[in-house]
């Protein structure tokens, strides 16, 4: 068993040496690191403590990292085998789960941690800027590789769960997400002590739960390191729970390989004739409209039961309204207009990122870019089509923030200012654009890449909008043009749209044109 | 069939100087070729020859390095959407969507085309059944066996009525029966005047099919032509197919002694009743009959040897694989 983990070892260890992505990621954390010494030292003509705060600033950014890293480098350790069909190879040449699993997912996780010893000395800078003690930094690398260990290993076990790269990580990020959610669910539910007709005991165990979530939560852990002033304790609890996770999650993965060990099974022609049971009707004047909408967005059902679960959503929203409020005669006050309309808009934008990442990706998953590039229309229309299907795929949720505007207008345009509008739209269109740009590239990491990167944009970058704003919005009210705010918007979208997602537009096209030579 | 043609016909498809590389690789070198209207065409050559290359040139996909292509007289750079409606070009792998049915495939592509809705259930019915498949039109497409999507593919590339059909290795992964029934729609296809260019290493099943050839090998043309040509590119000596009944034992001796054989011989795949006749390039053939009639010999056949597809595809391409 030893000489196969071991040649498996060396052999993965070597593909991934070999592979560009990571060096790509190793590069770019590097002019990160770059960034954030600029920033510290920037810093350090104010008087702050720019030491903590470069210090801060990587640590966030390694925890991005890894979880970014989770649902898309670890997740295909054992799924890329079971994708190019080569798991029942492996396994007829003898190789154990445990040597497979060992060793697919180990290289990996040296890999990674590679990137975090690599950076340690150049943390240390943070001591000498200030703010920060040796203990500190040890003690927050240490919380961050436990980190990791839980997050490699939980993808670890949803890839061999999982038969595809796509579907480990969907199943990663959806368990990733629900784990970050769950703290501010479980401390909003435990808070309602108000309400009287939820239990007490309950908000107990909510309170409970969520103290012991934040106990493995990292970034609870590295707020406590950046705040501890006297002696810090390098193993905290965050550390042996996380490595305990990552333990559990590892020998779940080793037990279950074998049920779990099917090849991806795409390929399903051979089987007995398979007949849908409803028809679709006739294909639309926009054919590909027609197609995306009800073979990719799941058509007028699928439309149907997401505007009926916004109106759900909301009108559970109304209920606890008139739960807390018997006898109100509106149905949603100001602040839970304002939470409806802000999870609405939550929703609509994991909708917008998912429609992105599939849109053109399922083209080139069933190989058919060429022939609809062979259709007589430009590429820029169909491309244009597609979108449209995406649009009106999203209709239910945007009815229900137009529903929701109108209802209670102030309530939703007083809490939020213009410019954070702009740069969330701006933001979402940028994450969007990336993730159909990235889809054409790799085979199931656009999304989690795509939010990584406008992530770190949105920290690096934000400035520039809100120059523009404040410098339009100053030259108008200069020139006696009261709206001027507006002007902001439009000449913020006209530099956004020109100098960034016109370029990346371009880009799609014309990958999408050298895919359909493929 | 050889169809004549005069100086005016416009060629299907007119194929000059295509050059075209990348990464370093010249895939396509001064490749000129032309295809005929209303002719089954047969695009020939060893794996990484440039063949998928000039097709995907030839259907708008692949901008050239150099060189000019024409369809029906409309050119491949300046005119791809006016080309795109002419051809209907079919992928050498199977590109699907899955989750539809026949019918709502064949719909789609037929309102891609801007057929109208009334036109469609007309058009869909016909390549339906020209393809074998109207009883599986509500199937999904992942329930259907690799030869019916085969069919499926075919028939989508027929719904928009295209004059020419660029066929990338059509018959790859399907079984002989599959193959032979694809080869007998092909033929129906060219019946009705469609001009097919057909790229297989099926070499055996072009021969019979197809009109005329061209040979590619390392990206360069190594023959471009009638079928007929190619094959009867011959040597010094013109061979022969002699088959008697029930041969006397003597036969080749007496065969020997005939004026204008320089050689007889059994060949080996032969149950003894077949000879191989070599004659001098100076004797007509009919005299050289007369002759073997004049011994009294009981013939079954008499017919010039051709070169069988596979020989002239041996003779004219490179062994190894292009570096």
């Amino acid at each position: 068993m030893i000489s196969g983990t071991l040649t498996l070892f060396n052999w993965s260890l070597r593909t991934d040496t070999r592979s560009i992505y990571p060096h790509i990621v190793r590069a770019c954390f590097t002019g990160f690191m770059l960034l954030a010494v600029l920033a510290a030292w920037a810093n350090s003509l104010s008087g702050m403590a720019p030491g903590l705060q470069f210090f801060e600033q990587i640590c966030r950014l390694n925890v991005l990292l890894i979880s970014v890293s989770g649902i898309s480098y670890f997740v295909s350790a054992v799924t890329e085998e079971k994708d190019s069909g080569t798991l029942a190879l492996l396994r007829l040449a003898g190789v154990t789960p445990l040597a497979i699993v060992l060793s697919k997912s180990t290289s990996r996780l040296i890999s990674a941690l590679m990137l975090l010893l690599i950076q340690l000395p150049f943390t240390f800078l943070a001591i000498t800027l200030g703010g920060v003690t040796w203990q500190q930094i040890i003690a927050a690398y240490l919380a961050l590789a436990a980190w990791m260990c839980m997050v490699a290993n939980v993808a670890l076990f949803c890839s061999v769960r999982c038969n595809t790269s796509g579907r480990a990580a969907t199943l990663a990020t959806s368990v990733l997400l629900l784990f970050f959610a769950a703290g501010p669910i479980l401390a909003g539910v435990a808070g309602l002590t108000g309400v009287s007709w939820i239990s007490p005991r309950f908000l107990a165990v909510c309170e409970n739960l969520h103290q012991q979530q934040q106990m493995v939560l990292i970034t609870t852990r590295l707020n406590e390191v950046f705040t501890t002033t006297g002696p810090v304790e390098f193993l905290a609890v965050q550390f042996w729970r996380s490595v305990a996770v990552g333990g559990v999650t590892f020998l779940l993965s080793v037990t279950l390989f074998n049920r779990y060990s099917e090849p991806a099974d795409d390929n399903t022609h051979g089987r007995s004739t398979q007949v849908r049971r409803f028809t679709v009707g006739r294909c639309w004047k926009l054919p590909i409209v027609w197609k995306d909408f009800l073979f990719f967005t799941g058509g007028k059902t699928f439309l149907l039961t997401k505007f009926f679960g916004y109106s759900l959503l909301v009108a559970g929203i109304s209920a606890f309204h008139q739960l807390d409020r018997p006898g109100s005669a509106q149905l949603l006050n100001d602040e839970l207009t304002f939470v409806a309309f802000v999870a609405i808009t939550c929703l609509l934008c994991v909708e917008i990122l998912l429609y992105a990442s599939g849109s053109l990706f399922q083209e080139v998953r069933q190989s058919t870019i060429a022939s609809l590039t062979m259709l007589p229309m430009g590429t820029p229309f169909l491309l244009l089509q597609k979108l449209g299907a995406c649009c009106l795929a999203l209709t239910p949720g945007a009815l229900w923030l137009v529903i929701l505007l109108a209802y209670y207008p102030s309530a939703i345009t007083k809490p939020i200012p213009a410019t954070a509008v702009v740069s969330v739209v701006f933001e979402v269109l940028l994450c969007a654009h990336l993730t159909v740009l990235l889809s054409l590239y790799t085979r199931w990491a656009a999304l989690p890449i795509a939010i990584f990167v406008t992530a770190i944009s949105l920290m690096c970058c934000p400035v520039i909008p809100l120059a523009i704003f404040e410098l339009s919005d100053h030259m108008a009210r200069l020139n006696g043009i009261s709206l001027g705010i507006f002007l902001g918007v439009i000449v913020n979208f006209a530099w956004g749209w020109l100098f960034v997602l016109l370029p990346m537009e371009i880009e799609i096209l014309n990958r999408w044109n050298r895919l359909s030579r493929e | 069939m050889q169809q004549t043609y005069d100086a005016n016909t416009v060629p299907a498809i007119s194929v000059s100087e295509l050059t075209h590389s990348f990464k370093g690789h010249q895939a396509l070198n001064q490749v000129s070729f032309a295809v005929m209207p209303q002719t089954l065409h047969g695009f020939v050559g060893p794996n990484g020859a440039g063949k998928t290359t000039t097709l995907k040139a030839i259907c708008t996909l692949l901008k050239p390095n150099w060189g000019e292509i024409q369809v029906f007289g409309h050119s491949v750079r300046s005119e791809s959407i006016t080309v795109r409606e002419k051809i209907g070009f079919m992928p050498d792998h199977f590109s699907m969507y899955r989750q539809m049915t026949v019918f709502e495939y064949l719909d789609f592509f037929a309102a891609a085309y801007g057929l109208q809705l009334a036109q469609r259930d007309q058009v869909i019915n016909d390549v339906l059944t020209l393809t074998d498949m109207d009883g599986r039109r509500d199937d999904l497409l992942s329930g259907l066996s690799r030869g019916m999507q085969q069919r499926v593919s075919l028939a989508r590339v027929l719904v928009h009525d295209p004059d020419l059909l660029l066929l990338d290795e059509p018959a790859s992964g399907l079984d002989p029966r599959a193959r032979i029934e694809l080869m007998e729609i092909l033929r129906e296809l060219r019946r009705m005047g469609k001009t097919i260019f057909i790229s297989s290493h099926i070499l055996t099943e072009l021969a019979e099919l197809c009109d005329s050839v061209t040979i590619i090998d390392r990206g360069h043309v190594r023959f471009s032509g009638p079928m007929d040509a190619l094959l009867d590119v011959d040597d010094d000596t013109p061979r022969f197919s002699l088959k008697l009944n029930q041969p006397p034992e003597n036969a080749i001796e007496l065969l020997l002694g005939l004026d204008g054989i320089i050689a007889a011989d059994v060949p080996e795949y032969s149950s003894g009743n077949e000879f191989d006749l070599e004659l001098d390039a100076a004797t007509d053939s009919n005299i050289v009959l007369s002759s073997i009639i004049g011994l009294g010999l009981p013939i079954i056949s008499f017919s010039r040897r051709r070169k069988q597809l596979n020989q002239a595809f041996m003779d004219l391409t490179t062994r190894g694989v292009p570096t």
